[in-house]
């Protein structure tokens, strides 16, 4: 028996005809046809054109074969003469196979009736012998040599068939294996010749997959009969592509499937078209959240106030996101409570402006509180919202992102976007809105450093006039005093330099507060004559900055009076300074000695008034001059700087 | 100029927090022949003018401690006393139309001393007629 199938040994040549794609069921019967031609020529009743397998052989055409091999198309290797044939890979002749050795056993012979037979082998063009054509009588029969030259003439016109089905089959396993969808259709016309729809020709398997619709479904209907509700562009478009006679690039989408497809269309002739597509409905979503978050930058970029923020955030959601609502509110966090302002609803879906308790919709809070963006697929299936159907059902809500603002480290506003239905969020849509809240993070905390910086530099420029009012002041009050230009120009520029040193220590502190030791000593410092003949006594306590520009300004002006006729003016005169700081209460004291006999001025300038009057009421207390004959002294009592400015112990 | 025109008997209210500048302001209304009142915050303003009723003319800084800003009283003063002629003055970039009261007057400190004195005159006048 080993002799009987030793084709199972040609593991290359059954390899070789399986790929071919020859044993699949053609509609086209051109083998039966050329077989019908051998019955014609050779004058048989029945003519086959086999292909041999590994277990049987397969009539690729007949012509006259009897029931039920017709109808089954092939017989196993019992009834088998071809398999000789091929394994020769040369012609078998024999004019009575009842009396052929080789073939007196074969069923064929009683079962189908051969008993002349005439086989030719037929190769692939790679060379390989996969079958025969063969020539068949139920008498005895002498082959001619005319008959042999006839049937392998027959034979090569099977082969050059074999070939064209061979490369066809390549064309179309190569369709079948696209990723790519591929349609060939063809336009539909009404009446009046206009091209108001297409029938789908031939389509491939990916065409199924990427549209989601059965196989086997689509060829012979048409594009509108198909996706009922489509719209009128994939008409119209390819009816351009026929009507014009050119190809055509298109990323469209199918509202019905919710799906996008990138692709183009040919024009092959006639009303037909061929279109090769894929879907892209990621890709679109992702350029479309990737242009949504650069609207959102541009948005950002130079809004003032959190609320606009959260609007533009809630905007973006809207943008980027496929869902039913979004919108944003307003969290109070004592009352664990949400206001909802205002809201973007998709057609049969209710706003939920309004307040509502976090504690009906779940646990999540929690979430939100720590800056978390909660993605719920579907709120019956997660542990922090089931239980909660029916607040979400009241809501029309299944499943919801929830994105938290915080200022502060405080939770202020949440941005969310609902679903209807369960909805898996993908991990694009979720670096989506991640993205979107680094956003918002990034123009809070610029907005802040903005506003900071802003108020510093209107302080500033506040602080500025302010100084500018006091030079006003110094420089009039001096120029209404005075009675030289010379005695003018000197006193001017000597109180601003005393205003300037007084500035100079409120510099370092960003103007809330100065030392007084630090004052005093800069405000004498331009009368010091010798270590000795000044003494400066007190503990540190903190002067508002008015109260160090008054007190600087008083020291100049009793220094400046003391160098020109007080305890400075001679060379043996003493000048103390003493204060002290005792809770609120603030006293300092100038106490000149040694000096020339004191005598009370005739006139009171500018100076006194300075002392007097406007650096007490820096101290919110009272200035007194004495003029004793043994030197000046200068009491000013007063209120340390407001509380809310002191530094704390 | 009306023969009877005598400034003294007009007073000014000058509200402003600092006092050097207020002294400034002090001597430059009374240099101009008017008398004045000084109060270095709203509360002491607004006392100042309930006992004082020769008070024409409400001069004052914006910024200052206390429960109202110059803005405010200025407001104040508006509604309580409405012949009252009011110059606010602030060392603010600036101050909106819409804050000031009606009729008052804004003077960016700074200010310049004839600009306020013309403006006494000029109120001084129009109450004289």
């Amino acid at each position: 028996m080993l002799d009987m199938r030793p084709h199972h040994l040609h593991a290359g040549r059954l390899d070789a005809l399986r790929r071919s794609g020859l044993l699949d069921r053609s509609p086209e019967d051109e083998f039966g046809h050329l077989a019908d031609h051998v019955r014609d020529v050779l004058d048989v009743p029945v003519a086959i054109v086999t292909l041999v397998d590994e277990d049987r052989q397969v009539f690729a055409g007949h012509s006259g074969l009897p029931e039920p091999w017709a109808g089954r198309g092939e017989t196993p290797m019992t009834h088998s003469f071809c398999q000789h044939v091929v394994d020769r890979r040369a012609p078998l002749v024999t004019s009575d196979a009842r009396l052929d050795p080789l073939l007196r056993d074969n069923a064929a012979i009683g079962d189908i009736g051969v008993v002349a037979y005439l086989g030719i082998p037929l190769s692939l063009p790679d060379g390989e012998v996969v079958g025969a054509l063969a020539a068949i009588d139920t008498q005895p029969r002498d082959w001619s040599e005319a008959d042999m030259r006839r049937l392998r003439s027959i034979a090569r016109t099977v082969e050059k068939e074999m070939a064209v089905r061979i490369s066809e089959s390549r064309w179309r396993s190569l369709f079948e294996g696209l990723q790519e969808g591929f349609i060939l259709g063809r336009v539909v016309r009404d009446t009046a010749g206009r091209i108001v729809d297409w029938r789908y020709e031939a389509v491939n398997d990916a065409w199924h997959d990427l549209l989601g619709i059965p196989r086997g479904t689509a060829v012979g209907r048409t594009v509108r009969e198909l996706l009922p509700g489509v719209e009128d562009e994939w008409v119209s478009e390819f009816a351009r592509v026929v009507e014009l006679g050119e190809p055509v690039r298109f990323t469209r989408r199918v509202g019905t499937l919710e799906r996008w497809y990138d692709g183009s269309a040919q024009p092959i002739g006639g009303d037909h078209f061929t279109v090769f597509f894929s879907e892209v409905t990621e890709r679109i979503k992702r350029d479309r959240r990737q242009a949504t978050l650069l609207t959102l930058a541009d948005e950002l970029r130079g809004r003032s106030d959190l609320e606009t923020i959260v609007t533009a955030a809630a905007r973006c959601l809207a943008d980027g996101l496929d869902v039913d609502r979004v919108g944003s509110g307003i969290v109070n966090l004592r009352e664990d409570t949400i206001d909802v302002r205002a809201d973007w609803c998709e057609p049969g879906v209710s706003s939920v402006a309004g307040r509502h308790a976090f504690s009906s919709y779940g646990s999540y809070i929690a979430d939100l509180r720590r800056g978390d963006v909660v993605a719920v697929d579907d709120i019956s299936m997660d542990p922090r919202t089931s239980g909660r159907q029916a607040a979400f059902d009241a809501i029309q809500t299944r499943s919801f992102l929830d994105l938290p603002i915080s200022f502060d480290g405080r939770l202020y506003a949440v941005v969310f976007a609902h679903s209807r239905l369960p909805r898996p969020w993908t991990d694009g849509e979720r670096q989506f809105v991640d993205q979107v809240s680094e956003r918002v993070r990034v123009a809070l905390t610029r907005q802040r450093m903005e506003d900071a910086q802003r108020v510093l530099t209107q302080e500033m420029a506040h602080r500025m006039k302010n100084s500018l009012s006091m030079v006003q002041a110094i420089a009039t009050q001096t120029l209404r005093q005075a009675h030289t230009m010379d005695e003018a120009r000197e006193a001017i520029s000597s109180r601003l330099s005393a205003l300037a040193r007084a500035q100079d220590i409120l510099t370092q502190t960003n103007f809330t507060e100065a030392d007084v030791c630090e004052v005093v000593n800069a405000a004498i410092a331009p009368h010091r004559v010798a270590s000795d003949r000044i003494s400066i006594a007190g503990p540190h306590a903190a002067l508002s900055a008015q109260q160090a520009l008054g007190l600087s300004l008083a020291i100049h002006e009793l220094a400046t009076n003391a160098a020109k006729y007080g305890a400075l003016s001679s060379a043996v005169g003493h000048v103390a300074m003493t204060w002290s700081a005792v809770d609120d209460t603030f006293v300092f004291r100038w106490i000149e000695t040694g000096g020339p006999l004191v005598v009370a001025p005739q006139r009171r300038g500018f100076g006194s008034k300075l002392i007097e009057r406007i650096v007490a009421a820096y101290f919110d207390g009272e200035g007194r001059i004495e003029f004793d004959p043994a030197g000046i002294r200068f009491t000013l009592t007063g209120a340390l700087a407001e509380p809310d400015s002191r530094p704390t112990a | 100029m009306a023969q009877s025109f005598d400034p003294a008997r007009y007073a000014v209210l000058i509200v402003e927090d600092d006092a050097l500048v207020r002294a400034e302001a002090v001597d430059l209304c009374e240099e101009a022949g008017f008398t004045t009142y000084e109060a270095r915050n709203a509360d002491q303003a607004i006392r100042l003018l309930e006992r004082h009723s020769d008070i024409r003319v409400l001069f004052t800084d914006v910024e200052m401690p206390g429960t109202m800003d110059g803005l405010k009283l200025a407001r104040a003063v508006r509604d309580r006393w409405p012949p009252v002629a009011i110059i606010v003055t602030s060392g603010r970039i600036q101050v909106e139309a819409t804050d000031m009261p009606e009729n008052g007057l804004f003077f960016a400190k700074p200010y310049p001393p004839r600009g306020i004195i013309k403006a006494l005159n000029d109120i001084a006048a129009r109450i004289q007629n």
